[in-house]
């Protein structure tokens, strides 16, 4: 499974521990029986220089949903899959159109149609990448460019086309995507293209491909008018569920300081600071002004910390991360945003300096996954107008949230 | 007969005997980093990061990266290398901090994390000893004031009358606003702090830009989905009631969205839709003149995305109830005019 954990599945009202796998309609879904699990690369029968690509790219093991789909989709069958981002659906979106392609041809033979224009960019450039030893050759219809450019790289002939329902649309109307090579469909996260509206352009693009057509749908819900569209596309399905794993906060150990009002917060923070160092620690701020403030106060005070907020460089937050993630630095103070970018998973201590505007935030910055064990400690800091907060937080995923004791170091 | 040995082999076997991680002598052979208090780092690794035992200092500025580490990221799948990688930049550099003022000492040599024992702060690890009467040695610390928010700049200075500014005087670099905006208004739609993102707008010192912000604040908003469009009206309104944000920003900022409309909505077809709805809103409240309706309306090609917008725009105002009666009685003729530029 890929690392990124990224939260919808808490962020729809999850409370922690196990529950079936419900779609917006309430139906229960289920992995279709006899479906194999392929847990290598090698075993699913790929062409070989698209291997090397695969290896090339870094990959080495399939996640989750690679292992259950790839295998079926490359054999020719209409594929359900729901899955959430964060489960390696890109990659093996690009690795079943790159294998079902004929490159001595020079028609568009797999179209992957995707609800924003970062998504299209993101899944053609996967594509052309790990098809780099098999010359694939594709194209995002995104906008943004020049229409003429788009014509002319389409009429040059490409094997597979990444877009918006819109785009894809436009460029079929005005014939320079020629539809009647076309062989694979794929609807990436379907549910997001019909809550922004891409309903009819979905089914007009359905409508000028060929009829022996193969379809696959990837979502993370499946609401009615999904099931509607899988009914009219497809036939016979496979039906794949993975599940992302879920955040919890057991075996969290996680406490309160009463600090009374905003001033005494930052003391507070310079006497944990021994503790926070014995093990790497993640310090939570609200905004990106306040990393700042704290960062430079922190850092006038001689204590050392690594700070990161969205406007810094991404080159910058990449080499901050990176000596995070390597224990190089021990100290990182940033905002919610880089959360799910740090994988505070690894990170056995956490402070809120300020606790989280909601409670989706709180399990965000502290939760974990079953697959990094449970241990850590998390350490709120509760201003006295928080305290109702905290107690909300504690009563909503029904956990304990303790007065930090004096020992706190020897839990961590 | 004994070849010489080069520094580098020396400090290599140095590491190797003295079981330092590769690379711990580097900063002595490039005579760089003197300050970080990195060469001698004792030992082992860990706890390396203790302050007191006069280890390397990890995260100070300058501080190196080890041969060996991790490179970025690489077990993210769904994310191909970024474009940001192939510019070269010192990867160690400290992100800037507010002050430039570097640290000059080496911080081995200063007490840490002890301090407030021996000042009477105000930690709230003192069980008790916090009180009323040690907060007065603290009241320097202001309760959150990173930068001084300037005392609303935009009252000073006169928007331009065009949505293009006229280029005059030193330039401000677009890009970094951009950059700053967008940044700024990620935030707000995470964490949804009102006087945060008030504070960031006015940091920008930018009020020319207020409608390009106003442009930018719509197109994200509406991107994210319906959910975002609550979040969306309350920062326009909350920033134009504090005068931030003029009813010409707004006026501008509409006319811009709507200018692009016709691109947006292949990618967001629900665009118009919900466009039309925060319009309606702004009208509501009214911070925003009806009169906006036509002209966005004028901008706009497509003629089916025209209706959507007007239709939703009327439906928005509608559904404040006798308020929203009230508005669309006042501006019947108005609303004639659009219905026809609808149905040409």
């Amino acid at each position: 499974m890929a690392t990124e954990m990224e939260g919808p599945s808490a962020q729809r009202g999850g409370r922690q521990g196990g529950r079936p796998a419900l779609d917006d309609e309430g139906l229960v879904f289920e992995t279709t029986a006899g479906v194999e699990v392929v847990t290598t690369f090698d075993g699913m029968g790929i062409k070989d220089d698209l291997l090397r690509g695969i290896y090339a790219y870094g990959f080495e093991k399939p996640s989750a949903i690679q292992q259950r789909a790839v295998i079926p989709i490359i054999a020719g069958r209409d594929v359900i899959a729901q899955a959430q981002s964060g489960t390696g659906k890109t990659s093996m979106i690009a690795l079943t159109v790159c294998q079902i392609l004929d490159t001595t041809s020079r028609e568009v033979q797999a179209l992957v149609l995707s609800p924003t224009r970062e998504l299209a960019a993101q899944t053609e450039k996967v594509i052309r990448t790990i098809g780099d030893f098999i010359n694939v050759q594709a194209h995002s219809c995104i906008g943004g460019k020049s229409l003429g450019e788009d014509i002319r790289k389409l009429e040059y002939g490409v094997h597979a086309v990444s877009g918006t329902p819109g785009r894809v649309c436009d460029m079929i109307k005005r014939r320079a995507l020629r539809t009647r090579a076309i062989k694979l469909l794929i609807l990436d996260e379907a549910d997001e293209m019909l809550s922004r509206g891409f309903k009819d352009q979905i089914y007009d693009v359905y409508r000028y491909l060929p009829p022996d057509l193969q379809v696959c749908l990837i979502s993370a819900t499946l609401p009615h008018e999904i099931l509607e569209i899988t009914s009219k596309f497809m036939t016979d399905p496979v039906r794949i569920l993975v599940k992302r794993d879920e955040l919890t906060l057991e075996g969290i150990k996680q406490f309160f300081v009463s600090v009374e009002r905003e001033e005494w917060k930052f003391d507070t923070l310079c006497d944990l600071y021994d503790t926070l160092t014995i093990t790497q620690a993640v310090i939570f701020c609200n905004t990106k002004r306040k990393v700042d403030w704290l960062t430079e106060k922190m850092r006038s005070n001689n204590f050392t910390v690594s700070s990161m907020h969205g406007d810094m460089p991404q080159k910058e937050r990449d080499a901050i991360m990176s000596e995070f993630r390597s224990g190089h630095t021990r100290v990182l103070i940033t905002t919610d945003m880089w959360a799910r970018g740090i994988d505070v998973q690894q990170v056995s201590l956490v402070i809120n300096y300020d606790l989280p505007n909601n409670r989706e935030l709180y399990i965000h910055r502290i939760g974990r996954s079953g697959r990094f064990g449970r241990k850590g400690v998390a350490i709120n800091f509760v201003r006295k107008d928080d305290i109702r907060i905290l107690r909300d937080i504690e009563q909503y995923y029904s956990t304990q949230i303790d007065e930090m004791p004096m020992n706190v170091a020897d839990l961590i | 007969m004994v070849k010489a040995k080069t520094i580098t082999e020396i400090h290599t076997e140095a590491e190797k005997n003295l079981g330092l991680r590769p690379g711990a002598t580097a900063n002595m052979r490039n005579g760089r980093n003197q300050l970080t208090g990195g060469p001698l780092s004792p030992g082992s690794p860990f706890p390396m990061g203790r302050p007191g035992t006069g280890g390397m200092m990890p995260g100070m500025p300058g501080t190196r990266k080890m041969p060996g580490m991790p490179g970025l990221d690489t077990d993210n799948w769904e994310v191909p290398r970024s474009k940001s990688m192939q510019r070269q930049v010192d990867p160690l550099s400290q992100p800037p901090s507010m002050s430039a003022r570097p640290i000059n000492i080496n911080p081995r040599l200063l007490p840490q994390g002890s301090g407030g024992l021996i000042t009477g702060k105000t930690s709230a690890l003192l069980q008790g000893s916090a009180s009323a009467t040690s907060t007065t040695t603290t009241s320097t610390v202001k309760p959150f004031s990173p930068v001084a928010a300037p005392p609303v700049v935009s009252t000073t200075v006169a928007p331009p009358p065009t949505v293009t500014p006229a280029a005059s005087g030193p330039k401000i670099n677009i890009a970094v606003l951009n950059k700053k905006t967008t940044s700024l208004l990620e935030e707000y739609f995470h964490v949804r702090i009102l006087d945060e993102a008030l504070q960031c707008v006015e940091e920008l010192k930018s009020p020319e830009y207020h409608s390009e912000l106003v442009k930018e604040a719509i197109n994200l908003g509406l991107d994210k989905g319906a959910g975002f469009i609550d979040p969306l009206v309350r920062l326009l309104e909350y920033l134009s009631s504090k005068n931030v944000l003029k009813p010409r920003d707004l006026g501008t900022g509409c006319l811009l969205y709507g200018s692009m409309l016709d691109d947006i909505a292949i990618d967001l077809p629900k665009a118009p839709v919900f466009f039309g709805d925060v319009v309606g809103r702004l009208i509501v409240s009214g911070k925003l003149s009806f009169k906006v309706v036509e002209e966005v309306l004028k901008k706009i090609e497509d003629s089916k995305f025209r209706e959507d917008v007007f239709s939703s725009v009327l439906k928005s105002i509608e559904a404040a109830g006798p308020t929203g009666q009230g508005i669309l009685g006042q501006h019947s003729a108005e609303i004639e005019v659009c219905r026809d530029l609808v149905s040409a």
